[in-house]
C-alpha cells in the first residue's frame, strides 16, 4: 500500500499515537532523517522510543514558531523538573539540535544559584562521598565558593544519608 | 526518605550533553557542580568553553577585593581544567591589566585556544600581549579591549582567523596591516577608536568590515567580497586641506573594488572624505547588490559631498532603503549658489526602481535639501515611505520648508510622506 504522500512522514510514539508530520519537520530531527535515509524509498512508519504524544505536541509547537521567526517565545515554564527532565532527554534521542540548545539552557537557568542539595535533588543525585572526602574537596574548591549568594547548603542533612 | 525524585536521570548522560549544560550555567555553578557527587567531580573540568562575565563576581564594592578574586578564581580554575579550551572570554568585568593574564594566555596558547575574546576595564594600563599569543595557530576569533598587540617579526600571521575586532588597541599601522594580510581566512574585520592611521586593508575574504577611529587614509585593496561595510571616520581639518591636493580620487580608491556590496553606513566625515579628489564622471562600478544606504552628517552645503550621495545612489539600481542625514551650516547653505548644478550634473534619466523607503533626518530645509528630496520624489516609483524629521524647531521654518515639498512631483502614487516634528 502506497505510503502516505511524499510531503509527510508518519511517527508512532511510545503511546501508541501517529503523527504525521511535515518532511521539514522530520528533517530537524537527526535520528528520524537518519533511519528515513537509511531505508528504502517508502518507509511507512518510524518509531520513535521515548518519545510520547505530548512531546510531539510541544516539538510540533515550536517547529511552527521557529517557522515563523517566533522561536523566542516557546517556552517550557510551565513544565516541572520532573517533566523538563523527560522532554530533554526525549529532544535528545530525536537529535534536534536548536530545540536541545533551548531545553538544555532552559535546565541550566532553572539551577543557577541553587544549592548543591537542590540540585541532588532534582536530578536524582546520590551523594556518595565520605564526609571526610566531602570536606576535603569542599575546602580544596573553596576559591568557587566565596562570595556567593546562593541558597544556603543543606550540607549536615545530606552526610547522614 | 523518599526525597529523591527517581532514579539519577543524569549522570551517565553523555558529556557532550553535561557539557552543553555546564556551558549555559554562569562558571561559578559549572565549578560546583564538582561536589554534587564522584562521578560528577571532574565533569566540570573539561568543558571547552570558559566565560567570565559579570556573574562571576562576588557582590563587593571594593575594587581591589574583587579584581584580587576574579584574578584568583580564574588562575584556580585554569589549572585544575583539563583538556582544550576553545572558547575563553572574559567581558563585562572590572578586571585590569596584571601579571597573572600572562600566564593564562600562555594555558591557552598550549590547549587550542580558537575564540579569544579579552576585554579589559577602563582605568588601567593596556595589557600587552605576551608573545606565545601569537602562536596560537588554531584561532578563528579574537576580539581585544584595551590590550597592546607588538608582533615579533618572525609572526607569519593567523592562518585560521576568520574574525577579528579591536577596540582601543595599541598596533602600530604596519602590524595591522600586515596582521590583515597574513590572515586568509579573513571575513569579518572591526576595527574602533583607532587614530591617525594610514590603513590599507588587503583581505580577499573580507565580507564585514568595520572601522571607527581618525584616520588619514583608507584604502580597500583586494576586497572583492566585502558585503558590509561601515565606517564612522574623525578628518581633521588639516588632514582634509593636505588631501585637497592630491590628484587621486578617494571615493574609487575606497569603494572601486567593492561590486557586491549590500549595505553601506558612513558616518561623521565618511561623505567629506569620498568627496575629496578628482572628478568622477560617470562611475564605471555598478553595486547590484547595494540594497541598504546609510549617510550621516552629510553637508549638503558642500556640492562635492552632494555628488558622491547621488554617484552612490545612481549607481545602486537595486538600492531599497536610504537614510540620510544632514548636517548643513544654515547660514551658509541658504545662500550657496550652484542650483545650475541640480540641472546640469542630476542625471535627470535615472530611475530608482526599486527604493522603498527614505528617512532623511537632521533635516535645516536648505534649498540643496530641498532639491534632492525632489530628485528622490521624482524618480522612485515604487517609493512606499519618505520620513523627514527637521532640525529646526522654528514652526515658520518647518512650514516654509513643507510648503516646498508639496510641490514635488511623485513618481510613486503610494508613497506617504511624514514629516516628523520632535515635539
Amino acid at each position: 500500500m502506497a505510503s502516505s504522500s511524499s510531503n509527510l512522514i508518519s511517527l508512532k510514539t511510545s503511546d501508541g499515537t501517529v503523527f504525521k508530520v511535515e518532511r521539514a519537520l522530520a528533517k530537524t530531527m537527526k535520528t528520524v532523517q537518519a533511519i528515513i535515509e537509511e531505508a528504502d524509498a517508502n518507509i511507512y512508519m518510524i518509531p520513535i522510543h521515548n518519545v510520547f504524544s505530548h512531546h510531539m505536541d510541544m516539538i510540533i509547537d515550536y517547529y511552527k514558531l521557529s517557522v515563523a521567526g517566533k522561536s523566542k517565545e516557546f517556552s517550557v515554564e510551565k513544565l516541572d523538573n520532573d517533566e523538563l527532565k523527560d522532554f530533554l532527554l526525549a529532544v535528545h534521542y530525536l537529535n534536534m539540535e536548536d530545540l536541545f540548545e533551548v531545553l538544555t539552557q532552559a535546565v541550566a537557568d532553572r539551577l543557577e544559584k541553587k544549592s548543591v542539595g537542590y540540585v541532588r535533588k532534582y536530578f536524582g543525585i546520590e551523594n556518595d562521598f565520605t564526609p571526610e572526602e566531602y570536606a576535603a574537596i569542599r575546602k580544596k574548591n573553596d576559591w568557587a565558593f566565596k562570595g556567593d549568594d546562593i541558597e544556603p547548603e543543606e550540607d549536615e542533612e545530606k552526610q547522614e544519608e | 526518605m523518599g526525597d529523591f525524585s527517581g532514579p539519577d536521570l543524569i549522570s551517565d548522560l553523555p558529556q557532550s550533553i553535561i557539557e552543553t549544560i555546564l556551558i549555559q550555567l554562569p562558571i561559578r555553578d559549572a565549578v560546583r557542580t564538582s561536589i554534587l557527587s564522584r562521578k560528577w567531580r571532574y565533569k566540570w573540568s573539561t568543558i571547552t568553553q570558559l566565560v567570565f562575565d559579570e556573574k562571576c563576581y562576588p557582590n563587593c564594592h571594593d575594587r581591589e577585593a574583587v579584581q584580587k578574586s576574579v584574578v584568583e578564581f580564574i588562575t584556580r580554575l585554569l589549572f585544575l581544567h583539563q583538556g582544550p579550551i576553545h572558547k575563553f572570554q572574559i567581558v563585562n568585568t572590572s578586571l585590569q591589566n596584571c601579571s597573572a593574564i600572562n600566564q593564562w594566555i600562555l594555558f591557552l596558547s598550549r590547549n587550542d585556544i580558537k575564540d579569544l575574546d579579552l576585554e579589559l576595564a577602563e582605568g588601567g594600563e593596556f595589557f600587552r600581549m605576551p608573545s606565545c599569543f601569537f602562536g596560537c595557530e588554531k584561532l578563528t576569533r579574537l576580539e581585544l579591549s584595551r590590550c597592546e598587540l607588538d608582533p615579533p617579526a618572525s609572526f607569519k600571521g593567523f592562518s585560521c582567523l576568520k574574525s577579528l575586532n579591536l577596540h582601543q588597541v595599541l598596533i602600530s599601522p604596519e602590524a595591522i596591516e600586515s596582521l590583515i594580510s597574513s590572515c586568509p581566512l579573513l571575513e569579518s574585520l572591526s576595527l574602533s577608536y583607532f587614530d591617525c592611521l594610514a590603513l590599507t586593508v588587503c583581505a580577499p575574504n573580507l565580507k564585514y568590515l568595520c572601522l571607527e577611529g581618525e584616520f588619514k587614509e583608507i584604502c580597500l585593496v583586494d576586497t572583492p567580497l566585502l558585503v558590509e561595510l561601515s565606517v564612522a571616520m574623525y578628518m581633521t581639518d588639516d588632514v582634509a586641506e593636505h588631501m585637497e591636493q592630491s590628484s587621486t580620487c578617494n571615493f574609487v580608491k575606497f569603494l572601486g573594488g567593492v561590486p557586491n556590496l549590500e549595505r553601506l553606513v558612513g558616518l561623521i566625515d565618511f561623505t567629506k572624505y569620498l568627496s575629496i579628489g578628482n572628478d568622477l564622471g560617470r562611475l564605471s562600478i555598478m553595486y547590484n547588490n547595494l540594497e541598504t544606504i546609510e549617510m550621516y552628517q552629510v553637508s549638503f552645503e558642500d556640492m562635492k559631498e552632494i555628488l558622491v550621495v547621488l554617484r552612490l545612489i545612481t549607481s545602486s539600481p537595486n538600492l531599497k532603503e536610504l537614510h540620510i542625514s544632514g548636517s548643513s551650516n544654515i547660514s551658509a547653505a541658504t545662500y550657496a549658489a550652484g542650483f545650475e548644478f541640480w540641472e546640469k550634473e542630476c542625471p535627470t534619466d535615472s530611475i530608482l526602481s526599486q527604493l522603498k523607503v527614505v528617512k532623511l533626518t537632521e533635516m535645516s530645509g536648505v534649498p540643496h535639501e530641498i532639491e534632492f528630496i525632489k530628485f528622490l520624489l521624482g524618480c522612485s516609483p515604487a517609493l512606499e515611505t519618505m520620513s523627514i524629521i527637521p532640525s529646526m524647531y522654528d514652526l515658520e521654518c518647518q512650514l516654509k520648508m513643507l510648503v516646498e515639498l508639496m510641490k514635488f512631483r511623485r513618481a510613486s502614487t503610494k508613497a506617504e510622506i511624514y514629516f516628523i516634528r520632535g515635539d
